[in-house]
């Protein structure tokens, strides 16, 4: 796949849509702004990134999409439904079911297994009958490679394989999309390649979105869409401001 | 200094106390007055009157009948009033204190340090004075008492002789040679009571075949509950002759039957 | 699986919930256990007051000088409790309310029991005796006062110190007069013959006027009494149990000694002592350590003289052979005139040591105690009881020992040690109430005396100053006689003491009453027929006042209420202190766990599953750990439920009995799991709300 170019300012429908989004919040005295008015959106089965140097507002942009953050201004529209106005409760249920996280350091539940790490969202969902649970988290620890490590804990697992839990956990619920914040970062080259091709094929087999935040350029060389960011506004490859 | 200074100071130094000391037989002869003066040979029959005040308390009031033949050192007080004390009695012979309840209907040992129906007097109150007898006495200075001189007087009681108060401190009338006030001291020297003697009385008797000095009013002063204060009054005396089985038990007891 | 990942919190932050788990285990352990143990000792206490002396209820005159109390620690006799006016109608009252069960009149006193010395009474036997014209009694007795008077002459000073001539010559005479009680030919004076009982009765007032005076005496006994009701207080009160000779007869005039009190106030010291070592070696004090022990085994040979010396010939041989085993051969003194072989004997038996004193126990009793006065007053004899009544005069009642008693369990308690029985006749002549007549007369006969006060202040200038005058005017007046009705009542109070009658009910019921107890049938219902009583008598206007038992108690009263007041304290200050702990060992723990929190906020758990995760972590731990204090000190009861010996008089009164059994009591095991759950409960909210707060962005930014 070649790597497009962003068409800033078009605000065609996708499944994740970002409008005139800002976001600022105070520091002490001063006020930050972290994001100063972005807009794009990110069709199905992308494999995007958010890239920019740290302090650019990425990581913000990411929370905002993930329903962690509240934009100050604009709206932002995930798998159809508007996340403005959204109290607590009703973005909490949104992550649940239409989001899936993967974080630079894991997060893992230390005290459950890879298989309970896994199995976590799906129980938070209430709905899901046993059975349906195990096929699912027995299936994407198999797609992660981890089936014969699931009774294990994270503290007996390597980083990498860590990860590979993490983003079993992310799938298990068959979200809208994924978001990885960083999930490179604490790996070394070899386990980052392995994770990101995993990713990867997991995004061309089974359509999976995924939304990166970054600034490594393996990931960014992969993705099918690039969103530079700089200072808070959506930059060109080449670093002018849009 | 010299031998002539130290002789004159020296002899300054005495001679008012050797002025106006009163020399032992004096002083004996004082002690001897005191109870010759009150002595009958015969017998004594008289009605008394005790009142004693205690802080915060009812007056303890009582009548009574001394009945003595000091020949014996025999004494009886019998109470007659109130009407629940009444038949109540004391008798004193051979060194014995015995005292009869009739509601009990027996006899009871006490000693010379009892207080007579429990009021501040005790039993040589009402007794003949043998001051000379029981105690040895020591002259300490003059004093004035209101308006009476006195001759002050220390009073140690003799080895091996039980009295209610073994060391006093006696004021007697420089003129009448009347007792006028005791402080009455416990061998720790502790005072006990201060007692006053301020109206004398007598009476001609006839088997004395002369006056015989009574104290007509006896205020004791407690000297441990201050506040306590008994008094006495000796109101009517007799002195004929008392039937001779009077001074038993069995007298004591056919009061009340 | 929030159970299980709360769970599995618990178990992977082994310290923390070990920490806090530990605190919780204890609290619930110590307050079962401890609110048990203090509710036992409560309900002790109260059984012990309620059913020996006190009743539900105490009737007091309301406005009485002196507040009322029952167990005053400053002389009763000082205290004006009032009394309580037509104790009949009292009674008819407040008997008529469904759920009182009885009402006992009652008055509390201080007496002085004399005993005289040991050869008065003897010598008033002896006239006794002589009189009755009894003759083995007078022998008997003759035998006894013959070996008194005997022994004082061993101890006579000699009159030889004494200087002043008059007194030495009574020292001689004092002598002399022992010397004449040691001939023979004295104590014929009492062989039967020809004018016997004059001569008899001649020598005994010599024995008793020039002989007994050189005795020592026994010394004075306080004694503590309550005047009731005996029949109805002995079939009410049911702690009451008599122990020696019988019950004071319904209606008759008498005297039932406490146990304690007899035993150890009226018993032969030598025997006291030994009762004393005794009992510490029954509550296993070894011999050999106690310092006591070996003071008293001293003193007990040095008195031996005064148990030898009432040992008639009899007597004698009985105990020699009694003790000849155990103490074997006396060395004899053959030069010494005044040898005694029986005193020796007894000055070897009494050096007693850890390995003969319990069978030398045994000994005296079996063989001495028969034969010796062992206790100053016996059952059955008639004594006299002296008290100071309230008027101030000296009030002496002769009463009769009937028996004694104790009550159930309280042998050793020395506040119901104390309490001894008398009729209620005999308490109202000793109390001495002041009455309108006796104030009168007193006021007739001090106007008749006419004195004027004077302090010690202002005497030397009010009787020797200007005015005075030392030497009285005027003859002397003549004496009037005596007016001979003023006997009349001393002849009435003789006969009094010669009639021996029973009182009606009507009698009893109808006099000075001071206060009164009342006993309910339901103990439950106690407020209720409490405030019954009140409206009842205030209706009839008699100035009645009740007193609940705990108010009554005074001093005992403020003790238990202190008891509870310290319990509800440190219950309350325990479970404050604990929660606190708890709560913030569990909110750093929660701060220490933002990341994990925000995590699974962030992969969409919501506040509500947070909460119930940290939530439940909190009471899981109180539940686990609560639950294993209470259950563990449910275990502790059950392992004492043999009950801890009684080691002291103080303890046996908070035990109730001679053993302390502590017992689980509802309330007790309410407070425990109560705490539990509270401080499960109590210990999340903070936590909780901490937990709460943590926002799934916080917890990311953290690892950015």
């Amino acid at each position: 796949m070649q790597p497009n170019p962003s068409s800033p300012g078009s605000s065609a429908d996708g499944i994740v849509v970002v409008k005139d989004v800002e976001k600022s919040y105070p520091l002490g005295e001063i006020m930050v702004h972290a994001v100063r008015g972005v807009s794009f959106s990110i069709q199905k089965g992308e494999f995007s990134a958010l890239a920019g140097p740290s302090g650019s507002g990425k990581t913000t942009i990411l929370n905002m999409i993930g329903c962690v953050d509240t934009p100050s201004k604009g709206e932002i529209i995930i798998a159809g439904q508007n996340t403005s106005g959204l109290k607590d409760k009703e973005l909490t249920k949104l992550r649940l079911f239409k989001v899936g996280f993967i974080f630079q350091t894991f997060n893992l539940v230390p005290v459950l297994t890879a298989y309970q790490n896994v199995e976590f969202p799906l129980l938070l969902q209430k709905n899901v009958p046993k059975a349906e649970r195990e096929r699912r988290v027995n299936m994407y620890l198999e797609k992660v490679g981890l089936k014969d490590k699931m009774m294990h804990r994270p503290n007996e697992l390597s980083g990498g394989q860590r990860q590979r839990v993490a983003i079993a956990r992310a799938l298990v619920t068959e979200p809208a999309i994924v978001l990885a914040d960083e999930p490179t970062a604490n790996l070394d080259s070899q386990t980052g390649q392995e994770i990101l091709d995993l990713m990867s094929s997991l995004n061309e087999n089974d359509g999976t979105t995924f939304i990166f935040s970054t600034h490594d350029h393996n990931v960014i060389s992969r993705a099918h869409k690039v969103l530079w960011l700089v200072d808070g506004r959506l930059a060109d490859p080449k670093g002018r401001i849009a | 200094m010299n031998f002539r200074t130290f002789i004159t100071t020296m002899a300054l130094m005495f001679l008012p106390v050797v002025a106006s000391a009163l020399t032992q037989a004096e002083v004996d002869a004082i002690i001897k007055g005191v109870d010759e003066r009150q002595r009958n040979s015969g017998d004594w029959k008289s009605q008394v009157y005790i009142e004693q005040k205690e802080t915060d308390k009812t007056d303890v009031v009582y009548d009574a009948v001394i009945y003595r033949r000091d020949a014996n050192d025999a004494l009886i007080i019998l109470f007659v009033a109130p009407k629940a004390e009444a038949g109540k009695g004391y008798l004193r012979i051979d060194n014995n204190l015995w005292f009869y309840d009739p509601r009990v209907g027996k006899w009871e040992r006490r000693t010379e340090r009892e207080r007579i129906g429990g009021t501040g007097s005790n039993r040589q109150d009402f007794d003949e004075s043998r001051l000379a007898e029981e105690y040895d006495a020591t002259f300490v200075k003059e004093d004035t008492l209101g308006k009476y001189a006195a001759n002050v007087m220390d009073l140690k009681a003799k080895a091996g002789v039980d009295v209610a108060y073994p060391s006093l401190k006696m004021w007697t009338d420089k003129v009448t040679g009347n007792m006028l006030k005791r402080q009455e001291l416990a061998a720790s020297g502790k005072l006990m009571r201060t007692t006053f003697y301020p109206k004398w009385k007598k009476a001609f008797s006839q088997s004395k075949g002369s006056d015989v000095w009574y104290p007509e009013e006896i205020r004791v002063f407690d000297e441990i509950e201050k506040g306590n204060r008994t008094t006495v009054l000796i109101r009517q005396v007799d002195f004929n002759t008392l039937p001779t089985n009077i001074f038993t038990k069995a007298w004591l007891e056919s009061k009340s039957r | 699986m929030i159970v299980q990942i709360a769970l599995r919190n618990l178990w992977a932050s082994k310290m923390r919930t070990l920490l806090v788990g530990g605190i919780v285990y204890f609290g619930a352990l110590l307050l079962t256990f401890g609110n048990s143990f203090l509710d036992t000792i409560d309900q002790n206490m109260e059984r012990s007051i309620v059913n020996a002396i006190s009743g539900h209820f105490q009737l007091s005159q309301e406005g009485a000088k002196d507040k009322f109390e029952l167990f005053s620690m400053d002389g009763g006799s000082e205290k004006d409790f009032g009394q309580i006016n037509d104790f009949k109608k009292v009674r008819e009252l407040v008997e008529a309310l469904p759920n009182v069960r009885a009402v006992i009149p009652m008055g509390f006193n201080f007496a002085v029991v004399t005993t005289g010395n040991l050869l008065d009474r003897r010598l008033s036997d002896l006239r006794d005796s002589v009189k009755t014209d009894d003759t083995h009694k007078t022998q008997v007795t003759l035998e006894v006062v013959r070996r008194l008077v005997d022994s004082l002459k061993q101890e006579e000073k000699t009159a030889e110190a004494i200087t002043d001539s008059k007194r030495k010559a009574a020292a001689e005479e004092d002598t002399q007069n022992l010397d004449l009680a040691a001939k023979d030919a004295f104590w014929n004076q009492f062989v039967r013959g020809d004018g016997w009982k004059e001569k008899a009765l001649d020598a005994l007032e010599f024995l008793e006027n020039k002989i007994a005076r050189l005795m020592p005496g026994e010394g004075l006994v306080w004694m503590m009494y309550l005047g009731t009701d005996i029949e109805r207080f002995r079939s009410n009160f049911d702690r009451f149990e008599k122990v020696d000779g019988e019950l004071v007869p319904p209606g008759r005039r008498g005297i039932l000694f406490n146990k304690r009190f007899y035993e150890e106030q009226l018993k032969n010291k030598t025997a006291r002592r030994l009762d004393d070592i005794k009992e510490r070696i029954d509550l296993g004090t070894k011999f050999d350590d106690c310092e006591d022990c070996a003071q008293f085994i001293k003193l007990n040979i040095g008195q031996a003289r005064s148990i030898a010396a009432q040992l008639d010939d009899d007597s004698e041989a009985a105990v020699r052979k009694g003790l000849a085993a155990a103490v074997g051969e006396i060395p004899v003194d053959p030069k010494d005139p005044k040898f005694d072989e029986t005193l020796a004997l007894l000055k070897v038996f009494f050096n007693m040591n850890g390995q003969n004193f319990l069978e030398r126990y045994k000994l005296f009793y079996d063989v001495i105690a028969p034969h010796i006065l062992l206790h100053s007053v016996n059952i059955g004899d008639t004594f006299v009881l002296k008290s100071f009544g309230k008027g101030g005069y000296v009030r002496s009642v002769p009463v009769k020992v009937y028996g004694t008693f104790r009550f159930q369990g309280l042998d050793k308690s020395p506040i119901t040690g104390a309490f001894n029985l008398v009729d209620m006749t005999s308490f109202r002549e000793l109390y001495g109430l002041v009455t309108p007549e006796s104030l009168a007369e007193l006021d007739e006969m001090k106007k008749d005396a006419g004195i004027k006060d004077v302090t010690a202040e202002n005497a030397e200038d009010a009787l020797f100053g200007e005015e005075s005058d030392l030497v009285a005017a005027g003859e002397a007046k003549a004496f009037e006689g005596m007016k001979e009705n003023s006997l009349e009542q001393a002849r009435t109070q003789y006969a009094e003491t010669i009639a021996d009658r029973a009182y009606t009910q009507e009698e009893i019921d109808s006099g000075l009453v001071i206060n009164a107890a009342v006993l309910l049938k339901d103990a439950r219902l106690s407020e209720a027929t409490g405030k019954e009583m009140e409206a009842t008598l205030s209706s009839v206007g008699l100035g009645i006042k009740v007193t609940g038992w705990r108010d009554a108690s005074g001093i005992v009263g403020i003790m238990i209420m202190l008891f509870n007041v310290v319990l509800v304290a440190a219950t309350f200050i325990f479970t404050l202190v604990s929660l606190i702990i708890v709560n913030n060992a569990l909110m750093m723990s929660t701060l220490q766990r933002t990341g994990e929190i925000g995590t699974m906020r962030a992969v969409g758990a919501s506040q509500g599953v947070i909460r119930r995760m940290i939530g439940l972590e909190a009471v899981l731990l109180a539940l686990i750990f609560g639950g294993a204090g209470v259950v563990t000190a449910v275990a502790l009861l059950a392992a004492f439920s043999g009950g801890f010996p009684v080691v002291s008089d103080f303890m046996q009164f908070l035990a109730g009995g001679t053993v302390f059994i502590p017992k689980l009591t509802v309330s007790a095991l309410l407070i425990g799991v109560g705490f539990t759950l509270f401080s499960g409960i109590f210990s999340t909210i903070y936590p909780t709300w901490i937990a709460t707060r943590i926002t799934p962005r916080e917890a990311m930014a953290r690892q950015d």
